[in-house]
């Protein structure tokens, strides 16, 4: 019994691994039919005929800041840099600790302006709003601390635009990246809820006063490692997603949402760890329980950059958040798993996501055990076991070299080095890195007191990541 | 065939297919990246022949007519032609005769070909705005393509081609709200040619709430020709759809005129909300203070987005922020708000505290600064 009972799940988990890469596989085929159109149709004319635009509707970019002072302000200044018609950007300080505030205060030339703020949603106590007179048409709110989801909520009540991004306070905006994400509200502002954008690594690049001069790949491997990851997110997965109206995440990094939507779900949920995989989620939801035409769509020539974790104890961190995160959601939204009401949402995209990232460590790890057992117990045939383990990596390895391949019409990892760098981890990742990922998302699934929400990336600051 | 083999043969097909995989990524892009930077160097090389050739001012350039085929060439005049003006476009435009751009241009937009290369060709012709190219622009405005139809639009709008205004407008039923807005985008283009057109196109449409009629209307208000002023209004008068007396009464505002005064005033007590709100904000545009009372009786409006608006408008009028003082004395709790706000937007609130604070204050100062002190207390 207990014999046919590790074949039959050691047999299973490899099966699952190698349908898991082909899942991936097939919607990386998808985007990349998507994207080819998509390129055409970038090339021309339309940011041009976008900025110079009577329609193109104003923007309000909400980051919130905690302990940011490091980069803040050169942050700031590479956003006030973009080219859009209108907009303005709104800080909310969560109760920093440090010095945020203040160098605020003294870039921007900040006074305290006493106007009535509308709390259309629900936050922190709000302690003060600044303006800025120094020709950067910024607010901030200063408020009690709350969480990254606090804080956007508080940035949004004080958004005066009909449309905010949404973003991080240690992120580089591309100069093109607003207009290029607001031409899809324009293209259709009847049912546009959210626009979401691609976000890539900044490690290993060269940043100058908040202002990106020059890409790299990094020669560290876990920066590497997410590098690819980022890749196949966010060129081979999304565009496929988003041509089915059925995009399950639009990150927190970069995402266009219509004011007036984020109000009507209530904002994003402060404490939720994937707040904004969750106001995805209850976007979806509001607007097809309620009957409203909509869409969520992602655009790939939106990009911004972010740092990510180059050591193994902050990635770790990171990816227990993110899985706990995950966790939260599949308990909220599980009314929406194979439930055909919620479309290619509720059969497509939400069962795939559940199926190939929240199951994922799970499976993958029974894997690790019984595979071997059984191979010593000689239950599994080592040769199929193997020609099995062969296919699945291979598939993976496919579906980063179409990444790899995909990505460079956006011509920023295109030289010799960097296209080496991404090979090579394309391979190694399978040896290793992955299966550390995997033993985390574990240790994020027993719980326990590892998880915090707020503030505890390492980051050393947009301005100083010119210094690597 | 057993299972290990099919695995066997699985595991071969993978396995070739990412060697395959591997050698595109190492053939094409360095392949790629060799055409990009030829092609910039190209670029820059004609951008230099190009322009000696317009200082020269000898009408001659050493090209060979093959220069014509080649897409960096195109580029650089396009570029070129983008930021000069007189007669050197006129001597640009010679080239572009001699070298049967257009024509040739024009053959690739009609060709089956990819996507792309249309694309090119329709922005090429649409930069090039070279006459001998309209017919096609007009044939391709039903393309099936829907930037290839945005950029016929737009080459015809720069080469202000009368017989095509008919046919753009034709079009506005049937487009997308962005190919109808960059459509309209176009029209603009032909400035006052293309008022008559469109109050003919809106008085047809208008009472059927055609979806088309809002953009044409506010093209008329980009236009800005004051003729359209009294087709406005008697649209204003007979439609019964809140978009196309939105779009009029913001139009209205844009235009101005005397005769927009009384119409836009009426809008202002409107039933609908949103046309109050509109209108609020057309007041302002109109600039005459005779406007005022109408905004202060906005800002007691049940209507937040009325009062907000006529606040915002009021502060941008001379006299409008007496009025806006005034408004903090009001019994409505809703215009002191707004009045406080929009004083606090066009800064007045820090001006009141540094005269009171150089004991130069006024009592509506104190009053505007006691306002807002309550309304921080209560958050």
């Amino acid at each position: 019994m207990i014999a046919v009972a590790i074949q039959i799940v050691g047999y299973a988990a490899v099966s699952y691994y190698a349908l898991m890469n082909l899942y991936i596989l097939g919607l990386s085929i998808h985007s990349a039919l998507v994207l080819r159109r998509n390129h055409h149709l970038q090339r021309f004319g339309r940011v041009r005929e976008m900025l110079s635009s009577r329609l193109a509707p104003p923007v309000s970019i909400v980051l919130p800041a905690y302990n940011e002072a490091a980069g803040i302000v050169d942050a700031i200044r590479s956003m006030s840099i973009v080219e859009y018609p209108r907009f303005e950007i709104v800080v909310a300080n969560d109760g920093s600790s440090d010095d945020t505030l203040e160098a605020l205060v003294e870039a921007f030339q900040l006074e305290l302006v006493r106007i009535p703020y509308r709390d259309e949603l629900s936050t922190k106590p709000m302690r003060a709003i600044y303006r800025g007179r120094s020709g950067v048409d910024i607010t901030v709110v200063d408020k009690e601390n709350g969480g990254r989801a606090d804080a956007l909520n508080a940035g949004i009540n004080a958004a005066r635009y009909p449309y905010v991004l949404c973003t991080d306070a240690d992120v580089v905006l591309d100069a093109q990246c607003l207009v290029r994400a607001m031409q899809r509200v324009v293209e259709d502002r009847e049912r546009t809820v959210g626009v979401g954008g691609n976000i890539r690594p900044l490690n290993g690049s060269t940043v100058e006063l908040g202002h990106l001069i020059s890409t790299s790949v990094p020669r560290g491997m876990i920066a590497r490692m997410q590098i690819l990851e980022y890749l196949r997110t966010f060129i081979c997965s999304r565009p496929g997603w988003s041509e089915w109206n059925g995009l399950p995440n639009v990150s927190g990094a970069f995402g266009i949402w219509r004011r007036s939507a984020v109000l009507a779900v209530g904002g994003f949920s402060p404490g939720h760890m994937g707040e904004d995989m969750d106001l995805t989620l209850r976007m979806h939801r509001f607007h097809i329980d309620n009957d409203i035409p909509y869409r969520i769509v992602y655009e790939p020539s939106a990009v911004i950059w972010t740092e990510v974790p180059e050591s193994a104890r902050v990635l770790r961190r990171q990816r227990i958040r993110w899985h706990r995160g995950l966790m939260q959601i599949v308990a909220d939204f599980k009314s929406m798993l194979l439930n055909p009401r919620y479309g290619r949402v509720g059969m497509v995209t939400w069962p795939g996501y559940f199926l190939f990232e929240y199951l994922a460590p799970i499976i993958e790890f029974v894997g690790y055990i019984v595979v071997p057992t059984g191979i010593i117990l000689n239950l599994l045939s080592p040769r199929a076991i193997i020609a099995m383990i062969a296919i699945a990596f291979g598939v993976g390895m496919l579906n980063s070299f179409i990444a790899i391949l995909l990505d460079e019409p956006y011509g920023y990892a295109n030289s010799g080095t960097d296209t080496t760098r991404l090979v090579v981890i394309a391979l190694a990742e399978n040896f290793g890195l992955h299966q550390m990922t995997v033993l985390w998302r574990i240790r994020a699934l027993l719980g326990g007191r590892s998880v915090k929400v707020w503030g505890n990336m390492e980051r050393r600051g947009v301005a100083s990541l010119s210094e690597t | 065939m057993d299972g290990l083999t099919v695995l066997r043969v699985a595991v071969t097909v993978v396995f070739a297919l990412n060697g395959l995989m591997l050698a595109v990524i190492l053939i094409v892009k360095p392949l790629h990246r060799a055409r990009d930077d030829r092609h910039r160097r190209r670029r820059s090389t004609y951008i230099a022949l190009l322009s000696r050739h317009l200082a020269s001012n000898s009408g001659k350039v050493e090209m060979g007519k093959k220069v014509a085929d080649d897409q960096a060439f195109l580029d650089a005049l396009i570029d070129l032609r983008s930021v000069i003006g007189g007669e050197e476009a006129e001597m640009l435009g010679d080239l572009v005769d001699r070298f049967d751009i257009a024509r040739k241009q024009s053959v690739n937009l009609r060709r089956r070909i990819r996507t792309d290369r249309r694309l090119r060709a329709a922005v090429a012709l649409a930069e090039l705005a070279d006459e001998s190219a309209a017919p096609t622009l007009m044939a391709h405005l039903a393309d099936n393509e829907q930037e290839v139809r945005v950029q016929c639009a737009r080459g015809l709008g720069r080469m202000r081609w009368r017989p095509a205004i008919a046919a753009i407008l034709d079009r506005f039923e049937v487009e997308t709200p962005w190919v109808r807005s960059r459509f309209a985008d176009s029209l603009v283009d032909y400035g006052t040619e293309a008022t008559w057109p469109l109050i003919s196109y809106i008085r047809v449409h208008h009472r059927l709430a055609a979806p088309g009629v809002p953009s044409a209307v506010r093209t008329l208000g980009a236009i800005g020709d004051s003729e359209a002023v009294p087709a406005l209004l008697e649209v204003l008068d007979d439609s019964t759809d809140a978009e196309i007396q939105i779009a009029v009464v913001e139009t209205l505002g844009r235009i101005g005129g005397p005769m927009a005064f009384d119409p836009v005033e009426k809008a202002a007590r409107s039933e609908d909300w949103r046309l109050r709100a509109k209108a609020a904000t057309a007041l302002a545009t109109l600039g005459d203070v005779s406007v005022i009372p109408t905004l202060a009786l906005g800002l007691e409006d049940e209507n937040w987005w009325v009062r907000r608006n006529s606040a915002s408008s009021l502060s941008h009028l001379p006299t409008g922020i007496d009025v806006l003082y005034a408004a903090l004395l009001s019994q409505d709790r809703f215009a002191r708000d707004a009045a406080s706000e929009a004083l606090a937007e066009a800064g007045e609130v820090l001006a009141a505290r540094a005269r009171i604070e150089s004991g130069r204050g006024e009592p509506r100062d104190i009053h505007l600064v006691d306002h807002v002190d309550k309304k921080l207390a209560l958050l």
